[in-house]
């Protein structure tokens, strides 16, 4: 059973409360979810900043990486904060945004060992930076049928959907195997590019935890900032998918298969 | 008869480009000839992903490049 709202939580949420579509009841499911952000960075700050705004009860945040100078163009949680851990950063900050949020801070790099913790979380977002980790996170919920919203960015462009595993498409129906070569933020990107497809991806949370509107299952958004352009594409399951097709090859997580 | 298809790639390449493609050729054989790594991109026709074991037909393409940075 759900604990009222008191009046603070009433006058913080108010606009949420007058939605028909969230009122109270939906907020109390808000404050009563779990959150698993992977990664405290471009897309991870807007992220834990709306989802702690909008009021989600527990929120984890996994990354091993130290605020740097260089972060601060877009990792707008982490102002003031240069050589402090990300996670214990976006501890302080949502701390400060909204005490109604309980964080868990786990400041380590996800892994093939640690991986295991989104059974603790309703939805998992993925904030990564890279390729291996994108893989290990898309195949942990298909196994463990976790909800996932995938963002990533690249200079001026960012791509996002969410992934309902044996419902929807996954990961590797669109992109079967890791790639042999990286590309990541080296090339660098447009510093408010993350706030637009993160805020995109804490949307996609809220809708899913609240069950509402049409969330980006079998729908990935493509975004450029350059011109200014959002395209839809549609994406199918994969029947040859290694991970949820007919006959999947992927069955566990063995870290031999998600190591740089 | 060979299909034409218009072709864009993005990001970082931004023009269109018309291309007439072997008649049969599949969207693999496309990217093999247009030296494109098949493990970094999408093909969309007409605004769908296409298994790339299709084969390729009159259209509008465009390849899209996986992005992995946060």
């Amino acid at each position: 059973m759900t604990a009222k709202l008191s009046d603070k939580q009433r006058s913080r949420y108010s606009k949420h409360l007058l939605l028909q579509d969230i009122g109270e009841t939906g907020q109390q499911r808000l404050l009563s979810s779990k959150v698993l952000c992977i990664g405290a960075g471009g897309l991870g700050s807007p992220v834990i900043q709306y989802l702690a705004a909008a009021g989600i009860g527990e929120i984890g945040i996994v990354d091993d990486d130290r605020v740097e100078m260089s972060n601060l163009q877009r990792q707008v949680i982490h102002g003031g904060k240069p050589g402090l851990a990300k996670v214990i950063s976006a501890l302080e900050f949502v701390e400060r945004l909204n005490p109604d949020v309980i964080v868990h801070a786990y400041d380590e790099r996800i892994s093939a060992d640690n991986i295991s913790m989104i059974d603790e979380y309703d939805m998992v977002v993925d904030c990564s930076d890279n390729f291996m980790t994108r893989y290990l996170v898309n195949d942990a919920c298909v196994l463990h049928n976790k909800p996932l919203a995938h963002g990533s960015i690249f200079m001026f462009e960012g791509q996002v959907m969410t992934i309902l595993p044996h419902v929807g498409p996954c990961y590797r129906c669109l992109f079967r195997d890791v790639p042999s070569k990286d590309v990541s933020c080296d090339e660098g990107v447009l510093g408010v590019l993350p706030g637009v497809i993160g805020v995109i991806q804490a949307t996609e949370v809220i809708k899913h935890l609240l069950g509402i509107g049409e969330t980006l299952v079998g729908r990935m958004v493509y975004y450029d900032a350059l011109n200014m352009k959002f395209d839809e594409i549609t994406v199918r399951r994969d029947p040859q998918c290694p991970m949820c097709g007919l006959h999947p090859e992927i069955t566990s997580i063995d870290r031999r298969s998600y190591q740089d | 008869m060979s299909p034409t298809v218009t072709l864009k790639i993005v990001p970082n390449v931004s023009e269109e480009q018309i291309l007439k493609i072997p008649e049969g050729a599949t969207y693999e054989s496309l990217l093999n000839i247009l030296d494109i790594n098949e493990e970094t991109v999408l093909v969309l026709k007409d605004g769908e992903a296409v298994p790339l074991d299709g084969t390729v037909v009159s259209s509008n393409l465009e390849i899209l490049y996986i992005a992995s940075g946060g």
